[in-house]
């Protein structure tokens, strides 16, 4: 059937063609104090790429694969839709989707029901006994299997499944409200008890946090918040959206950063992104040095071709998208940076907050402990304003603990020492500033 | 025991159609057809089954004898546009983006139908729901490190609009943009929230808190035993209906076929109701349902609001000015979010003023709103008597499904509120 589309997308007049055929299954499961809820849907959705010699794409997606449909629209489009003289990406549609397979399906899958949630909502439970003062909203895991079928007239013909799986909890304690979430590649990587230690610690950070506006002392961001921080800049790595120059040092040498999409059991992984192209590692900081963004077919038309970033998320038409973005680690321990920093802040948690500057840099809230001599101590806030540029080459250590986490795109990250300036500000104005 | 949980059939048909122009070489046009059927029942918990499909599946998959046997033939044309003719007929609009030196900009066409048949219970007649909405979204930021600013216009009509209007609304923000550090504003003051999208503030921090699941989960920092108490200072009235208002006219039901309500959320300040569906409208022992959404047949129902709506008091917009010292006025908005178990919010508005003496002063830009809720509700000062909808492109994401709603409201004065001054170039 597919095959036959990219026929019919000939015999209307287009040069080339691609088809973007997905079909998914999802499973969710929710406990809640109101209501218990199991929600299975199965999707499916045919994305149409059709190219004119030169000129922008048509773009077409159907629930169901019916030719005659898709010939109704394509020959609307072809009157509506009218080709100009760009160049296109028509000619560098990949005809080898290659040999990579990394492990992304877990065929648990299939098995995965109610008994299984309510196992899942019983050992989370029995954690949480551990923790007095927590309580729990909301339950809910979702699981999804993709199969995604790709084909082109280029003769490309690439296929492989993948299954992601989060839990979500809403949780409450000290009047203050929590919504952490967890998603692995794989059911069995899930561990409940980490989960709600984690929580705890957050919970705890949050709960009896004093203020403070003046500090001595580095601080070390643990991988969830240094995950905030570089996910609200992520944009600066993405082709059509960064200002960064090529061979720019935007970072300190402790900074290599890589986009790793053939990483077994991650849920960023993937053999081949949504146009076809083979996904390979790219880097886009060495020690400390900006080499360039991640691209697809289109951004690629100028700047070097695509690096197999062309995701489409929930639309028709590619945009650039990270697979797993990854701070890549080092030999040192947690512990051994501790050590080296003496004392400081353990940050925990950091929310973006507003806009700072021209835009270049921005406000966060940061809530974590204070440590000395290798012991942490009480918890603390404060609010810290700082760039990209200035949070990277504030970088003193990185550490070999990395940990991965999804939303939008996986990013995996490492605690992260930095030596950042102090100076005091005013109530409203963010009491730290990470500046170069 | 809960008994409104008889079984609902949904089945849905969408299409959308979308053309983006922009600068810096942009130009993408999508067309988008979706088809499927939603199955829900109760069996000691919610079970529901979701399966995307044809038309000609679809009913064999429900196995329901009281869907209509032939499904009606859609004899409107397939909704794509002619994109060289949209890109010429708004060339005026293109002009003023291009007269201005921003960064980037875009213009989004959007339009989108769905058409729904809807069983509630095995002896009930299925129920249709239609909706049709068409938009232009104007987007523009002046430095590639600033966040986009939007102004648009949408209704449920036609894929025209009115350009003078949105080339008046475009310069009057980018203008507004320009501001000197020394009208930097951060502090709690008096702010006069527009007629119309201004009711976007109250969706936020009163209709979302009210709705039935967060009520029901103890996320809400309101329960039933505040029905009937007073929530506001002033002797408000809010309610999700308008008959009046022709946005949601052709759409029979909520999503598990109940009439939609037109419910009176609060009356002389105090609250009377919360946005429910059936299940939670039993839960609680709310007096209405009718709120039921998802935002099509893959996604779980939740109690959503389709329109919130003020109704004017009796002072004209001049007064409300004239007895403000100093404060904000705001005009154009964003967005904003509330967490509702703590009743922190945030709210942002793109284009506001400084009010000195009563009168609309230098601009400011965008400006950031916060505040905690049951605070906030004790400080309406005013209510105008000059009432008007939104613009027709208002739209609220909860728990990842994004919906076209609707508000309107007169000129508001908030006696007290924290504002913060985005910082400009």
């Amino acid at each position: 059937m597919i095959e036959s589309i990219i026929q019919a997308c000939g015999r209307e007049g287009f040069a080339a063609a691609d088809v973007f055929h997905e079909r998914l299954e999802k499973k969710e499961f929710l406990h809640s104090t109101a209501r218990t809820l199991n929600h299975e849907s199965s999707g499916n959705r045919m994305a149409v790429r059709a190219f004119w010699e030169k000129g922008d794409p048509v773009g077409i997606s159907l629930s169901i694969p019916s030719l005659r449909e898709i010939r109704q629209a394509l020959a609307e489009c072809r009157s509506a839709v009218h080709p100009d003289s760009r160049k296109n990406i028509a000619s560098l549609l990949p005809a080898d989707p290659g040999e990579a397979k990394p492990k992304i399906f877990d065929p648990f899958f299939f098995e995965l029901g109610g008994v299984n949630f309510r196992e899942l909502t019983e050992r989370i439970t029995e954690a949480m006994s551990s923790f007095s003062g927590i309580s729990i909203r909301n339950i809910a895991l979702q699981a999804g299997l993709r199969r995604i079928h790709i084909v082109n007239s280029a003769g490309l013909s690439g296929r492989y499944k993948k299954t992601v799986f989060t839990i979500s909890l809403d949780l409450v304690a000290r009047h203050h409200r929590l919504e952490i979430q967890e998603s692995r590649s794989f059911f069995r990587q899930f561990q409940p008890e980490r989960l709600i230690a984690r929580a705890s610690n957050l919970f705890e950070a949050v709960g009896e946090a004093v203020e403070v506006d003046r500090e001595a002392g580095p601080l070390l961001f643990a991988p969830e918040a240094t995950a905030a921080v570089i996910r609200h800049f992520s944009d600066h790595f993405r082709s059509g959206f960064s200002q960064l120059q090529n061979k720019e040092l935007v970072a300190s040498q402790q900074v290599t950063l890589v986009d790793q999409p053939l990483l077994d059991e991650q849920c960023g992984s993937a053999p081949f992104d949504d146009e076809g192209v083979r996904c390979r590692e790219h880097i886009l900081i060495n020690k400390g040095v900006f080499l360039s963004p991640i691209r697809d077919l289109r951004s690629g038309l100028s700047a070097g071709g695509s690096t197999g970033n062309g995701f489409r998320a929930e639309g028709i038409h590619p945009v650039v998208l990270f697979s797993n973005l990854v701070i890549k680690p080092s030999p040192f321990a947690f512990a051994q940076l501790l050590k080296e920093a003496g004392s400081g802040v353990l940050v925990v948690l950091v929310r973006p907050s507003s806009p700072a500057g021209d835009g270049r840099e921005y406000n966060f809230s940061a809530y974590g402990f204070r440590f000395s001599g290798g012991e942490v101590g009480a918890p603390v806030h404060f609010t810290f304003r700082t760039s990209l540029r200035s949070f990277l080459l504030r970088v003193v250590r990185v550490s070999r603990e990395l940990k991965f986490f999804l939303h939008r795109f996986s990013l995996g990250t490492p605690y992260m020492l930095l030596d950042g300036d102090r100076s005091t500000g005013s109530a409203d104005q963010p009491q730290f500033r990470i500046q170069v | 025991m809960v008994n409104a949980t008889q079984e609902v059939i949904f089945i849905e048909e969408a299409e959308l159609f979308q053309f983006t122009l922009g600068n810096g070489d942009i130009k993408q046009n999508l067309w988008k057809k979706r088809s499927g059927i939603q199955k829900r029942t109760w069996e000691e918990g919610w079970k529901i089954r979701s399966m995307e499909c044809g038309m000609h599946e679809r009913r064999g998959q429900t196995g329901s004898t009281r869907l209509s046997k032939r499904p009606k033939a859609d004899d409107r044309p397939i909704l794509i546009f002619d994109c060289g003719r949209l890109q010429e007929d708004h060339a005026s609009l293109i002009d003023e983006l291009n007269r201005w030196d921003f960064h980037d900009w875009r213009l989004v066409f959007r339009a989108q139908r769905s058409r729904r048949e809807i069983v509630c219970g095995g002896k009930e007649k299925s129920r249709e729901n239609r909706f049709s909405h068409y938009s232009l979204r104007v987007q523009f930021r002046s430095g590639p490190w600033r966040e986009f600013l939007e102004i648009g216009e949408g209704n449920t009509r036609t894929m025209e609009f009115n350009q003078d209007a949105l080339i008046h609304r475009i310069r009057t923000v980018a203008e507004n943009q320009k501001t000197h550090p020394g009208n930097s504003l951060i502090g709690t003051l008096p702010v006069v929230l527009h007629a119309g999208e201004g009711a976007l503030f109250f969706h936020e921090i009163l209709g979302h808190p009210l709705e039935g699941d967060y009520v029901a989960s103890g996320l809400s920092p309101f329960t039933p035993n505040d029905l009937g108490r007073p929530v506001f200072s002033e002797p408000l009235e809010i309610a999700t209906g308008d008959p009046r208002d022709p946005f949601f006219a052709d759409i029979g039901c909520d999503d598990e076929g109940q009439p939609i309500a037109s419910t009176v959320l609060v009356r002389d300040g105090a609250l009377q109701s919360f946005v429910c569906d059936r299940f939670h409208q039993e839960l609680l022992g709310n007096p209405q349902a009718g709120h039921c959404r998802v935002e099509d047949f893959a996604s779980t129902p939740q109690p959503r609001m389709f329109g919130l709506y003020l109704k004017p008091g009796e002072v004209g917009f001049d007064d409300i000015l004239g007895e403000t010292e100093t404060g904000v006025f705001a005009r154009e908005f964003r967005d904003g979010s509330l967490d509702p178990f703590t009743g922190r919010f945030t709210f942002c508005a793109q284009e506001t003023y400084r009010i000195e003496k009563g009168r609309i002063d230098r601009p400011l830009g965008v400006m950031q709103f916060s505040g905690e809720l049951r605070e906030v509700l004790g400080e309406i000062g005013r209510i105008g008597n000059d009432f008007r909808y939104d613009k027709g492109i208002s739209f609220c994401q909860k728990n990842g499904q994004v919906l076209p709603v609707r508000v309107g409201q007169p000129t508001v004065k908030i006696n007290r509120l924290h504002c913060a001054q985005e910082p400009h170039d």
